[in-house]
Order: structure tokens, then sequence, then C-alpha cells
């Protein structure tokens, strides 16, 4: 049995190495689990999660959770638009003009805002180009009687935010990430439910 | 070896083993691989502060009304970029968008403006950078010096701030104002001053015709005036107002207002006005119709144009002129003459004018109505006389200081003018061009203005309107607005004190910059705008500074218009004797070959000669694109020996030009016609080079420039130089290719369905779509498309179609998804026309019948490339879209075999990305042109947002402008309406908005009682290709031509 010589065995290695990799990366999940760093150790249970009350070594009690603010407070347009916003710096300054002075990461927000230049926040939810989706199109969508088509509970029954559909309970966690496969067959997963009565168009998400 | 023999395995063969150990070794570097494979990290940039104005805008288009080159205007913009010029829906004062409007964009986004001040020093050397700072400081400095010595050589005037300015710039330094346009209107301004003393020519009001006679007027070729939309509502035989009105033309050159007549009669440029005194001879002197029958002077002018004579001189029949007298007075009252256009600019334009004039007076059209006296407007000021007056004192010395604005003469002014060599004569000269211009290149310095979309402005509208230019986006360069730099310069010179006033408070607000965007509406640091607001200010009825004003100055800047004080009152339409002795001084025809100057259609005068979009756009008659031809008749042209594109030279006496000769259809034997604006020797690459320069043999004959009935010889030069062609310029024997529903009014009346005979297309092998909710289709009346084709840009700005130039013209590559098709109906004919019907054979092109078709994506409901594409990238949607899936696409172009209507389009290369490779540039010359049309920074800021950009390899073709679909979807949605029908206007895809005539109508066909279903469903509608069963989406309505003389 001969053997083939060392340069065929190397092509074929490269070129299989090539289709492994491609089918790999097409099988695999490359969006969830996605948790960039971010320039802002922001925390969203800290602002959004509900309030931890616990007594301190000096005996004041002490909030250790978060304050219960709602997501559109600072993310203000998913109703209205296509995009949900990410707050202006300004928005942070409406309250850390008073509390939080002292904390560093609020220290370098306040350094932003000094210099005037908008904080470079990395996109965790990023969609490929080609894909145009809309925030105001999937949450004002109303059933027959007249509820949102996105469930307001997850699977088990436990009540959630609208967001938490796609976006996970973001409000318990503190560094955000991608808590869904974010691809086109989970986004089909929900447009071919009977109930959802989307669009399976081809048009409804590429143009 | 022999074939047969045995082999032992080939030395390369992998045996399972072998095959086994790769395999594991590729899984784990398969695994290595992937695990490294993320998508790019990307940023998401909010705003340090978010203007409260914004709070609804992040992602959604904005719209702001301005005004372009004296045109209301509706820009549509995304995120502070201006990406579509729509005509403006509430404008009142009649203003019509031309192409060159719809093409700003690509002005404002040209590369090749001047990015700031440069030195220039006349050529002599390099130029170097300067700073505002010392051209401000060395024109104020030289102006108070200059006195009257200094000349401000503008185009013409048209914004009441601009004028003021200079007025009181004037007024304190002694400079001296000149305004010069190339295709001023001189004629029918003297004529109209003449007969009734008041310059003020009334606007006709076409929709109120039934019988329109055109003297070589180009009413669909010179949009701006805003005509074409009273033509076209009246030209459908069942529009709701009245009967369809009938157009008879009296032309030289096919021009695409001859192309929508219903008749049209050729007669050169220089005898269109004995032509048209004869009809008046006709109706006066012998049928004695009409206030003018009594007067002996009328009588005695009309004298030397009896009927017979003239008929005789211009080779026409005299039964055609007694005829149309008769059709004239059947109308009378109800009946327009216009006269103008390129045959007006002849030496006997005026006489032409003074005509038309008389056979209106005749048949009471102005005591009828049907001139909107409220809507007269001066012609734009820029007469030849005073730039050759100017030009004369430049080479006499009188002229120190030189200050060109807007104004290009040394390109444009006719060569007897000598502006060149005059320039020469001037010690110090300021260019404020926006670009390195012909006329800026022999400045010694260089002020370069911003584009109309960066400044502010105003403008005077007609109907006593007046319109503020708001800007629409930061300067892109370092450039200043023109208002900026007078009330600059006014202030330093000490001009009025509104001028020091406008200044301190611009330069107070500058001072403070930036400011918090959300505290209140922070003061300009623009000059103009405070100016404007001073000026603005009584007009308004408020007090400067006070809160009315800024109420009423935000509504303007809301609304777009304002209603000003009505006009003067008109003069009365009673004929002056005096201005007779223009039809005595009338000169005498050239006795051989004339030559005819018409503007461009899309390019007009050249000044946007380095705008891409102008460039391509294919004539709508000759369908070249990039580039002219010299247009001459096809009996000549084929005696000449001539093919397309053979260089002729054109000698006009006074000078000579080589231009690549045409064979255009209905063109006056004794009559060739050059289209000006192009030839630019210095805009830009894009446009530097395409075509001849006509100018160049423009003609300074007693103050006035003639543009037509020049007396030339033409001869072959040798050489050819390749016309661009665009798709869509054919013969068409409809008996065989039922492709365009035509019928005439006689016929229409006896069956409303003649024109839209087909083939029968037997039962479909497919099964029948089922559409539950909205269908989305359309209907384009052929009768109201006149083939200007704002449609075809309005595309092209909304979905981001890219530029593929001269050779992707040539190569057949176009890219723009919807086109124009021009054919010339074959008459019918015992048997059949044979292949020679392609060549367009005399007795069709001598006196063609021209049709007009838009063509588009059909949307088929059985589509051909549906059922072809072996990676389903094309297919249909459930509201009846064809889509195309451009991830899915790998090119295979069969779909684009398949289409019957040619319109796919398949990206041959990566237009809108640049190439980086330079290996790929040096292999692919054409790689470097292509960047050079569309992704040098800063075009790419014009693409729409809500459109994918294509990359190579995939095909392409209209969507029914889906992106805007799918937004009425979403906002229907977000307000929690219905989604299975929409009303009319919830989708107007970009070409109906672009559409100046109503031709274009979409909508549900679904939706009860939805003006797309009626229209699809009327006896004139038509479905192309039938016989193939493919059954598109688009209705097309029958071209009817009225034929009741």
């Amino acid at each position: 049995m001969s053997r083939p010589r060392t340069p065929v065995r190397i092509l074929i290695l490269l070129l299989g190495m090539v289709a492994a990799g491609s089918l790999a990366y097409a099988l695999s999940n490359v969006r969830k689990g996605y948790e960039p760093r971010q320039p802002i150790l922001f925390r969203h249970s800290r602002m959004a999660g509900p309030a931890v009350m616990q007594t301190n070594e000096k005996g004041e009690a002490v909030n250790v959770g978060g304050y219960d603010i709602p997501c559109l407070t600072c993310h203000t347009m998913p109703y209205k638009g296509r995009h949900a916003t990410v707050p202006s710096t300004a928005v942070c300054m409406n309250c850390h003009t008073a509390v939080g002075l002292n904390r560093e990461w609020v220290l370098k927000m306040k350094d932003y805002w000094d210099r005037g230049e908008p904080i470079p926040w990395v996109k965790v939810h990023d969609l490929p180009d080609f894909v145009y989706f809309d925030h105001s199109a999937h949450l004002n969508a109303k059933d027959e009687k007249g509820m949102p088509k996105l469930p307001l509970k997850d699977a088990e029954g436990r009540p959630w935010q609208i967001c938490a559909n796609c976006h996970g309970r973001v409000e318990e966690t503190d560094i955000v990430s991608v808590t869904n496969a974010f691809n086109m067959q989970w986004c089909l997963d929900c447009h071919r439910k009977p109930e959802m009565k989307a669009s399976t168009d081809c048009v409804a998400c590429h143009r | 070896m022999r074939p047969n023999e045995t082999s032992p395995r080939p030395e390369a063969g992998v045996d399972r083993r072998e095959f086994l150990r790769l395999g594991s070794a590729l899984a784990a570097a398969g695994a290595l691989a992937s695990a490294g494979c993320q998508p790019p990290q990307e940023a998401t940039i909010p705003f340090h502060d978010m203007p409260e104005s914004l709070a609804e805008g992040i992602g959604r288009a904005r719209f702001f009304h301005t005004v372009v080159d004296g045109t209301p205007v509706l820009v549509r913009t995304r995120e502070g970029r201006p990406i579509l010029v729509a005509p403006s829906p509430t404008d009142a004062s009649g203003r019509g968008l031309t192409l060159r409007h719809q093409a700003a964009l690509m002005d404002l986004y040209d590369p090749d403006r001047a990015r700031g001040p440069l030195s220039v020093r006349r050529g002599q050397g390099p130029t170097v950078a300067s700073s505002w700072k010392t051209v401000g400081a060395d024109v104020v400095s030289r102006l108070a010096k200059a006195g009257s010595g200094a000349v401000l050589l503008t185009g013409p005037v048209a914004s009441p701030a601009l004028s003021e300015a200079i007025a009181a710039l004037s007024a304190a330094t002694g400079l001296r104002h000149v305004a010069w346009s190339p295709l001023g209107g001189d004629a029918a301004a003297a004529a109209h001053r003449a007969a009734f003393g008041d310059e003020r020519l009334p606007r006709p009001l076409l929709g109120k015709a039934d019988l329109i006679l055109g003297l070589g007027a180009e009413i669909l070729d010179r949009p701006a005036d805003g005509l074409e939309r009273d033509f076209a509502m009246r030209r459908s035989p069942d529009a709701p107002e009245a009967k369809m009105s009938r157009f008879v033309q009296l032309e030289g050159r096919l021009s695409l207002t001859g192309a929508n007549a219903d008749e049209r009669v050729r007669v050169r440029d220089s005898q269109l006005a004995s032509v048209a005194a004869a009809l008046a001879h006709e109706l006066v002197v012998t049928r004695k119709v009409g206030p003018l029958a009594g007067s002996p002077e009328v009588a005695a002018a009309l004298a030397p144009f009896a009927p017979e004579a003239v008929a005789k001189r211009a080779g026409l029949d005299p039964a055609l002129l007694s005829r149309l007298a008769g059709e004239l007075l059947a109308a009378r009252g109800k009946a327009i003459v216009l006269a103008g256009g390129a045959a007006s600019g002849s030496a006997s334009g005026e006489a032409l004018e003074l005509a038309a004039l008389l056979l209106n007076l005749t048949l009471d059209a102005y005591s009828a109505g049907l001139f909107d006296e409220a809507a007269a407007e001066r012609p734009a000021t820029g007469g030849a006389a005073a730039l050759a007056a100017l030009s004369d004192e430049m080479r006499a010395g009188k002229v120190s200081l030189l200050l060109v604005a807007g104004a290009n003469p040394v390109y444009d002014a006719p060569p007897a003018v000598r502006f060149a060599e005059a320039i020469a004569k001037v010690p110090f000269v300021v260019s404020l061009n926006d670009r390195l211009d012909e006329t800026s290149l022999l400045a010694d310095l260089f002020a370069p203005a911003s584009h109309p979309f960066e400044c502010w402005s105003d403008a005077t509208l007609p109907k006593g309107l007046l319109a503020i230019q708001q800007p629409v986006i930061q300067p892109l360069y370092d450039t200043r607005g023109l208002l900026d730099l007078l009330v600059e310069w006014g202030a330093a010179a000490g001009a009025g004190g509104e001028f020091a006033a406008a200044v301190a408070a611009a330069t107070a607000a500058l001072a403070k910059a930036p400011l918090p965007a959300s505290a209140a509406p922070a003061p300009s640091p623009s000059f103009a705008w405070h100016f404007l607001r001073a000026a603005w200010a009584p007009r308004l009825g408020a007090a400067p500074g006070s809160p009315e004003l800024e109420k009423a100055w935000n509504e303007l800047l809301r609304a777009g218009a304002f209603q000003g004080p009505a006009p003067a009152a008109p003069p009365a339409r009673t004929l002056a004797p005096a201005a007779l002795a223009l039809l005595s001084a009338l000169p005498e025809a050239p006795a051989g070959l004339e030559l005819q100057l018409y503007p461009h259609l899309a390019l007009h005068d050249g000044r946007a000669g380095n705008n891409a979009w102008l460039q391509e756009f294919p004539d709508p008659i000759t369908r070249i694109s990039w580039g002219g031809a010299l247009s001459i008749a096809p009996r000549r042209f084929d005696e000449m020996g001539l093919a397309n594109g053979d260089l002729v030279e054109v000698d006009a006496g006074h000078a000579k030009l080589v231009a690549p000769a045409y064979r255009h259809a209905g063109m006056h034997a004794d009559e060739v016609a050059l289209p000006l604006g192009l030839g630019r020797a210095a805009c830009g690459p894009i446009g530097a080079g395409v075509g001849p320069n006509a100018f160049a043999v423009g003609l300074l004959s007693g103050g006035r420039l003639l543009s037509a009935g020049l007396p030339v010889t033409i001869r072959k030069a040798g050489g050819r130089e390749e016309l661009a062609f665009a798709q869509g310029s054919d013969v068409i024997d409809r008996d065989r290719r039922p492709l365009v529903p035509v019928t005439t009014l006689s016929a229409y009346e006896k069956d409303p369905k003649s024109g839209t005979e087909q083939q029968n297309g037997g039962p479909s092998a497919w099964p029948e779509h089922d559409y539950p909710n909205a269908r989305w289709a359309m209907a384009i009346d052929l009768s109201k498309c006149n083939g200007c084709g704002k449609c075809v840009l309005g595309c092209q700005a909304e979905n981001n179609i890219p530029v593929v130039g001269r050779r992707g013209i040539v190569d057949g590559r176009e890219m723009s998804w919807m086109r124009i098709d021009r054919y010339y109906d074959a008459p019918k004919k015992e048997g059949r026309w044979d292949a020679e019907v392609w060549d367009g054979p005399l007795p069709v092109v001598e006196e063609p019948k021209v049709l007009f078709e838009p063509m588009l994506c059909q949307h088929c409901e059985n589509a051909p490339c549906e059922t072809v594409c072996p990676f389903v990238a094309t297919m249909h949607s459930e509201d009846g879209l064809n889509q195309q899936i451009y991830n899915r696409c790998v090119g295979t172009r069969y779909c684009a075999n398949n289409c019957p209507f040619k319109v796919r389009r398949f990206n041959f290369f990566e237009y809108g990305k640049a190439q980086e490779s330079a290996l790929f540039r040096a292999l692919e010359p054409r790689i470097k042109r292509n960047a050079e049309l569309n992704t040098r920074s800063p075009m790419p800021m014009k693409n729409n947002p809500e459109v994918t950009v294509r990359s190579r390899g995939v095909m392409e073709k209209c969507s029914f402008c889906v992106q805007r679909i799918r937004e009425a979807r979403a906002a229907a949605t977000r307000d929690g309406k219905e989604k299975t029908h929409f009303p009319d206007g919830a989708v107007v895809p970009a070409c109906m908005e672009a559409c100046p005539t109503g031709a274009i109508t979409f909508g549900d066909v679904n939706a009860p009682g939805s003006k797309v279903a009626a229209l699809s469903a009327h006896p004139r509608a038509m479905r192309l290709l039938d016989a193939l069963g493919v059954k598109p989406s688009i209705s097309y309505l029958t071209k009817v031509r009225n034929d009741k003389a």
C-alpha cells in the first residue's frame, strides 16, 4: 500500500480544515454567550433589579439589590421606532449629579461627560447588517384580545418583562450577554408559531 | 501503459486509514478555527446629550423644506444626512422639479468640490491653501479701493435677501452687479415688453385649454416652469375634469415636448416665426377674427405673411396652415398658443414670440382666463448683452476687481465675448464658485461657496410666494454660503447697520458654542441666518428678538413657503402697435443647414457637469448617456453615409466643433441640433471631457445669444466615437409585438378597450396564488406619462443604485431598476415589417410616433425568474411581491435570462465598495473608474440606510420600494391599525413620489375602493405579455392620441 506524497497530504489537510471549519462555524452558535467587555462596568441588576434590603454592620438598612428602574426609563424608544436606543450620557447625569458620586465607574462616566465625549458602548445584541429589525413592530404586535403577542411570562410560567423574550432577564445580570441564539433559525422559530401570525416573507427582514 | 491495463493505485491516493487519520486532525483543526470565530465587534455610540427634537427621530426619516435653484423641494434626511430630494407636496407656487434638482444630492456629496479657500494665482504654479480670514481681509480692502471698478458677476439672483445684500454692498462700496445665464429667455420678455409694456410672462393654464398649439414650445423639456403637471391633467381620455386636450406641435428637432404631441409638424426654427405669423394672417386678416381684426397696423404688419407664400418657403402644405387656423378658430376661448424653447433663441425669436402673442390675443386666450396673471414671472435676469458689455470694460482695463459667484462664463459664454481674454486684464479676480472650474482656474483667489443644502438664503416664487432656503446639513467642507460672505464683507466694508448687527450676533453665538443641545434652540452662528431673520421680521409681522418672531420663523421653516404681498396687477392685454416692428425686422432664414443648440435634459446648462447621475441619465429621445451627439435628420444622415457615432465637423463660420453624429428621427431635414451643457473642461474627473461643448458655437448677435437658426455646414471628419446608448430605443411593430397599448381618441370612444388587444395566453400550468390580505400592484397611465424620467432618478436615489459609467452602458450593464423605453411606432403596413424595422426605416423615422413606456420589475404572479432560480433567491411573497434575496443569490443569472421584461440587473462589479487591492485595480482599470463614480468619500453618505448596498455577483431589481412597504406595516402595528389592507397613500414608492404628472399609481389592489384596483380593472388597462401567462402586477393604461382635429 503506497502512501500519499507529503505535498498532497498537506493540501488535503488544508482544504479539509477550511471545510470543517466552515461547517463547524455554521453549526456553532456564534452569538449566544457573547459577553463583550464594556468601557464602563455598568450593572443592569443594580439599576433594574428588585431591591434587596440588608442591615450593615452599623445597623443601617441598605439596599444591596437594585432600584427597580423600568427598562423604558433609559431605553426610551423601543415602542416608537426601530431602535431601543442606548441612553445618552445626559440620561446618566440625570441622577448621578446627586448620587453615587464617589463610585469608580460613575467617576469614569462623569469623565466622559466632562470631556463631552459619548461613551463607546459595545453592541451586545448585534444582528448582521442585512437584517432590518424593528423593535416597535415586535413590541406593539397584539393578538385578537389586544394582548401583546410576545408572552409576558417564560416557559415555566414565571412573569418577566416583554424585553426578556429576546434579551433574557437583563435585570438579573451584571454584565449583559446574549442569552438566545440570535440567528435566523431562532427568529423563524417564533415567526412560524401559528398564534404569532407573523410574516415569514424574506422581505420582512431582508431587502 | 495501455488504458485497459490494470494499474497500481495512483501515488496520491488516500486509503481508508489515511482518510481517518486526516479526518481526526481536521475535526480538531475545525473546532480550533471556529472557536476563534466571532462576528465583528461593533460599537453603539449614543449621543452625549440627545437633542429633544430628535427624541422620535432616531432611525427614522426627517423631512425639511428648502429651496434649490429657485425651486421648493422636500429633502428627506436620515441621521442628519440628506438622502432624497422630492417634490414639495404642499408647494402652491406651481414650480416643477427637474432632474438636476433631484440630483442635487450628488452635487452635495461631490468629492470634487473645493474643500476650502485656495490661492489659485491664475493657474501659474501650484495652488496654495488659503484661509477665510485672509480671503475676507483681502477682498474687503480691495473693495474699498476699487470703488466702481469692482464687479460682482453672478448667475440669476432669485433671492430677495441676496439682492438686498448686493444692493447694500453696492451702495457702500460702489460694487456693480452683473448677472449672466447662458439659457435666459430674453426673446419672450422682449416681445411682452414691446407688446404690453410689461415683461412679466403670465403662466399658461394648460389644464383649461382644449387645444394647445406649440411653436417650438419646450414645456416638457424645461420642467422648472411646472407646466407638465397642468399639461398632463387633460391628457387622459377619461380625466374627470373635462375632455381630453389636443396638442399640436410645430418644431424642427424632435424634442420631448414634440414626442408627446398628438400631431407634430416639422418646421425649421428660423421659419417658425413666419409660419406663426402666417397663422395670424389667416385668422386676423383673412378670416377677420378677434380684437385685432380691424387694426390696419396689424394687417400691414402681417401682410408679408400670406399663408401660401410662407408655406411654400417653409416647405409645408398650405392646406395645413388653413386647417390649423380652422382648428384654432373652432377652439377659440379654449385654445392657447405657446412659443419658446430653443426656437425663440433664433434671430427671429422675438418675432416668433410676438406672433404667438398675437395669436393668443386673437383667440381670446387672455380674456378667457387661459393665462394665470397672478403667477406672472419676470424672466430670470442675465442676458448676453450685459456680459458682453462687462467683457468689453474688462478688456479696456476699467474693471479692477472681479468677483465671480455661481457663473462660469469661461465655459458657457459665446466665443465672441472673449471672456478668458478679458479676465486676464483684470488685476484681481476672486471666484466664489463651488469648485475649481474653468473660470475659477483663471482667478487669483478661490473662495468656494457652499451647496444650497448647506447654507441659509431665501427665494421668491411665483404668485407672491416666498420661501426660505434652510440648510439640511452642516457644510461638509470648509466652505461658506454666498449670503454669509456678502454679509460678512458688507459689515467689514461698512455697509448698512443690518450687516454689522448680523455679524455681531453671529459672532456672539459662535463664542458661546458648544451649547448643550437640551437648552433652548441656540442662535445660529451663521451671518446669513441673522441677516435673514432681520430681513424677514417685518414680513412676518413680529419685532426682532420677540417670541412671536421665534414662533413665526419656526412655522415658516416647517411650512416651507410664505404668502407675501400679491404681485403688481397685470397690464391690460392690449397690443401696443409699435411692437409690430418686431415682425418687419424678420431676418432671412439661412439658405442651407441650420443648427439648434438645446439644453441637455438632465445637465441643463452644464453647471452640474460632475454629477454622475445626470451624466448617466439617458436622453429620453436619443437614449444617449455619457455624452451627446449632433442630431441629423435620417435622410440626410443616410445620404452622407454616416453611422451613429461617426465624427462630424460642424462649421458655424465663427467657430468649428467636432461631434459624433446621431440619426435623429423626426429632425427637419435642414436642421441639425447639439445638446448644451456637455464638454466641461474642469469640473472633476466624473464629467470632464464628456461630450462636445456646444457653447463654443454660440453666436452673439445684437446683444442676444443665438441658440437656433445658426447657419452651419457639416462634413465627415473621419474617426468615430462610440455612443453609449441606454437600453430601450427601438422601432416597434405592434402588430407582431403588442407591447405598448396605444390608440386614438376616436377609436377609444368607439371601444374603450381598443389598443389593448393581445394574443390569448391559454390556460396556466401554475396554481393560482392566494392573496387573502393585501396585494401590491401598480398602474401606469401612458396617456399621462411624458417620458421625462424623473421616476428613474427618484428610484436611483431611493434604492442606492450605482452608476456604471460610460463603459458599463456601452456593455449593456446598466444597473437602473427603472427605465423609460422609447419606441417608434411602426405604422400599419400590408404584410409586415421585416427585420429592417429595427434599423428605423425612413417612413417610420421621418415623422415618428413616439411611445414612452416606463419599465420596471412587473412583479409577475407567475414570475419566470422564480421558477428557474436554483437557489430560491427570488420568490413570491404573500402580498404579491417578487422578492429578490441578495444573501441567497449566487449569481447564476438564470433569472435575468428568463425575464421577458429584461429588468433584472447583475452586479458585475463591487460598485458600493472601493476595491483596495492594487493588483485588482491594475488588472481591471474599470474598478478604478467605478470607485471614482461611486465610492469616493463622501459619496456613500447619499445611501439610503433602509436599503442594502448590493455587492458583486448578485442579481437585483425593482422591489416595489419594499422598505417603504415594511415601514408602512410597522407603522400600522405601532398605531394598532389593521394590517390586512392598506388605504391609498399608505405606501408611495419613490417613482410615484417623483412623478410630476400622477402617471404612476401604487397601492393595495385588494383594498376595497383603492385607486389602483379601479385602474387595474379599467378598460384601458393592459398587462404586458399576457400570451406568456406571466400575470404582471403592473397594468399599463392605453396611451390615447387625440386625433379629433
